[in-house]
C-alpha cells in the first residue's frame, strides 16, 4: 500500500530545489543550502530520493525513440470515458451517473472525436448540417443527441455555421465553460488558460464553469476562463483570417504570429526575447511556413536560421 | 513470490469466495462486458496478493472498488494513449511502420510516463520532457513554449512534486 506520505510543504520545497538544481545556474552557495537542506533531516533526503526516482519511467529506449511530437501528441491525449464516470465505482453514482451521462452523451460512447494535425486545416459537416472547421492541431468530441447538440473543444480552434435546430441548442464545451446558440456562426479557441468567443453573425450565450453568464452579440469577442470573464471587446474582423489558410496581422506582436505558425509547424521555433515584442502588419500563408518565415525576416530586423528543417531560431539581426 | 506461499493466501481465499461475485457485477456494471469485468476482478486479486500486509484490510470491498478502478481507468487510459499514438504515427512527416512488439515497448513507456506526469499541463509535461530528454536550457525551453524561463522553473517544480507522488503511489 502506499508509503506514509511527507507533509505537502516539504515536498514543495524539495520540489522547488530539484527544479532550481537541474536548471544547471545554481552557484556554490546554492549547492551549499541545498547540501545543508538534505542533511538537516533524514525525511528531506527521502523526499528527493523518490523524486529522483520517478525519472527511472524515462530511461526507456522505446521513448527516447519516440519523435518529440509523437510523444507529446499521446500523452495530451484527453481521458475520453474516464470523466464520464465521475470517479466511482459505487453502485449508487453509477446507477446516477448512467441515467444522467445516458441521457447527456449515449453512456460510454465511442468518443466521436475530429481532430486536425499539425499543419492540417479540415472542413466537417455535422450530423445536423452544421459546418465544422478546424484549424490545425486541434480537436472536437461532438454528443448529439434528441436534447442538445454538443460540441467539447479540447484543443485548438474551431469556426462553426449552426443550422438551425430550434428544438436543440446547439453548445459548444470547453473547460472553462459552455456557449450556448440557436442558429449562428462564431469561431471558439481553446487556449491553455482561457477560452476566447468570437462572434461572426447573431448572438450566443455564454455560461463559464463557475456560473458567470454573458450575452454576446455578433462582431464582439469575449475571451474568460473558468472563473471569470476577461476581456470583452469588439472583434477585430480578421479573427477567422485562418479559415483560408492565411495569419492576417494588424499591428501585432512577433510572438503572436510565430505562435500561430507553430501549429503548423512541425519540430521547433525558437524565438529569441529580444524580439518577440516587435509589431507588424502583413498577411502570411499558413500552409508554407517556409515562406511566412522568409516574409517575415524580409520585413524585420531579424534572422532566421536552420539548424535543421525541425529545428529553427529567429534571433535579432 | 509464489502466490501459494503467501501466509495470506488463506485469507484472501475467504475475500475470493465472499467478494468476486459482488466485484463482478460492479465492474460488469461500468464496462457493460461481462467477460472484462471478470479479467478486471481476477486481476484486482492478484494486486490484492502482492499487497504487503492483507491482515492490515479492514473494508475489505472498500479496497477492492479502489483497485478495480484504477485498473479499468488503466485500460481505458492505455486505450487513449493507443489511439492517439497511431493517430500521430499516420500525422508523421515520414510514414513509421513500427512492428507490433515495438508499438507494444512503446506504449508501456508512455502509460509509465503518463502515470508519471498524469494531471500537469500541457506545457509542463512538454517542459519536463524536453529537458529530461532532449536537455534544452530552461531558457530554451521557455522560448519554445512563449513562456518565461522563471515560468519553466516552475513547471519543473510541478513536474518533480508529480514525480514524487507516482512513486509514494505506486
Amino acid at each position: 500500500m502506499s508509503r506514509p506520505r511527507a507533509n505537502e510543504a516539504l515536498v514543495d520545497e524539495a520540489a522547488q530545489w530539484m527544479a532550481r538544481l537541474q536548471s544547471g545556474q545554481m552557484n556554490a552557495q546554492e549547492h551549499q543550502a541545498f547540501h545543508d537542506w538534505r542533511a538537516a533531516d533524514p525525511q528531506h533526503e527521502q523526499i528527493i530520493a523518490l523524486m529522483g526516482g520517478g525519472l527511472g519511467a524515462l530511461r526507456s529506449q522505446a521513448l527516447r525513440n519516440l519523435s518529440r511530437d509523437s510523444l507529446l501528441h499521446s500523452l495530451n491525449a484527453p481521458s475520453s470515458r474516464r470523466r464520464f464516470i465521475g470517479g466511482s465505482l459505487s453502485v449508487m453514482a453509477l446507477a446516477l451517473a448512467a441515467t444522467l451521462l445516458g441521457r447527456r452523451y449515449n453512456l460510454l460512447p465511442e468518443a466521436g472525436a475530429l481532430y486536425t494535425g499539425t499543419g492540417e486545416r479540415r472542413d466537417f459537416t455535422l450530423a445536423d448540417g452544421s459546418a465544422l472547421t478546424l484549424n490545425a492541431r486541434s480537436q472536437v468530441v461532438t454528443c448529439f443527441d434528441a436534447r442538445q447538440r454538443l460540441l467539447q473543444l479540447r484543443n485548438g480552434q474551431l469556426l462553426v455555421d449552426v443550422a438551425k435546430d430550434p428544438q436543440r441548442p446547439f453548445v459548444v464545451e470547453t473547460e472553462h465553460g459552455r456557449m450556448r446558440a440557436l442558429g449562428t456562426k462564431f469561431l471558439v479557441e481553446r487556449g491553455e488558460d482561457w477560452t476566447r468567443l468570437v462572434m461572426l453573425h447573431s448572438q450566443v450565450e455564454v455560461l463559464t464553469a463557475s456560473g458567470t453568464r454573458q450575452l454576446v452579440e455578433a462582431g464582439e469577442s469575449l475571451r474568460f476562463d473558468s472563473q471569470r470573464l476577461l476581456l470583452l471587446e469588439r472583434a477585430k474582423g480578421h479573427e477567422s483570417a485562418w479559415t483560408s489558410g492565411v495569419f492576417e496581422a494588424r499591428d501585432r506582436p512577433l510572438s503572436e504570429v510565430i505562435d500561430s505558425l507553430r501549429s503548423y509547424r512541425r519540430g521547433i521555433i525558437r524565438l529569441s526575447p529580444q524580439v518577440a515584442d516587435l509589431h507588424l502588419s502583413g498577411i502570411y500563408p499558413l500552409d508554407d511556413s517556409d515562406r511566412s518565415l522568409q516574409l517575415l525576416e524580409r520585413s524585420l530586423p531579424i534572422r532566421v536560421s536552420y539548424h535543421s528543417p525541425y529545428w529553427v531560431s529567429i534571433e535579432p539581426r | 513470490m509464489g502466490a501459494n506461499r503467501n501466509p495470506h493466501y488463506s485469507l484472501i481465499g475467504q475475500m475470493f469466495k465472499r467478494d468476486y461475485q459482488w466485484l463482478c457485477a460492479s465492474v460488469g456494471r461500468v464496462l457493460g462486458c461481462h467477460h472484462s469485468a471478470q479479467d478486471i476482478a481476477s486481476e484486482t486479486f492478484v494486486r490484492v496478493l502482492a499487497l504487503p500486509d492483507p491482515t492490515a484490510i479492514r473494508e475489505p470491498r472498500a479496497l477492492l472498488t479502489t483497485i478495480a478502478r484504477r485498473l479499468v481507468y488503466e485500460g481505458w487510459r492505455r486505450q487513449d494513449l493507443e489511439r492517439a499514438y497511431l493517430e500521430s504515427l499516420a500525422l508523421a512527416p515520414t510514414p513509421v511502420h513500427p512492428s507490433p512488439e515495438e508499438r507494444a515497448l512503446v506504449i508501456e513507456a508512455l502509460l509509465a510516463v503518463d502515470r508519471l506526469l498524469n494531471g500537469l499541463s500541457a506545457k509542463a509535461k512538454a517542459a519536463f520532457l524536453y529537458h529530461q530528454l532532449d536537455g534544452l536550457t530552461y531558457a530554451e525551453i521557455g522560448q519554445q513554449l512563449g513562456v518565461s524561463t522563471s515560468r519553466v522553473q516552475q513547471y519543473m517544480a510541478e513536474a518533480f512534486k508529480r514525480c514524487y507522488q507516482a512513486m509514494v503511489d505506486a
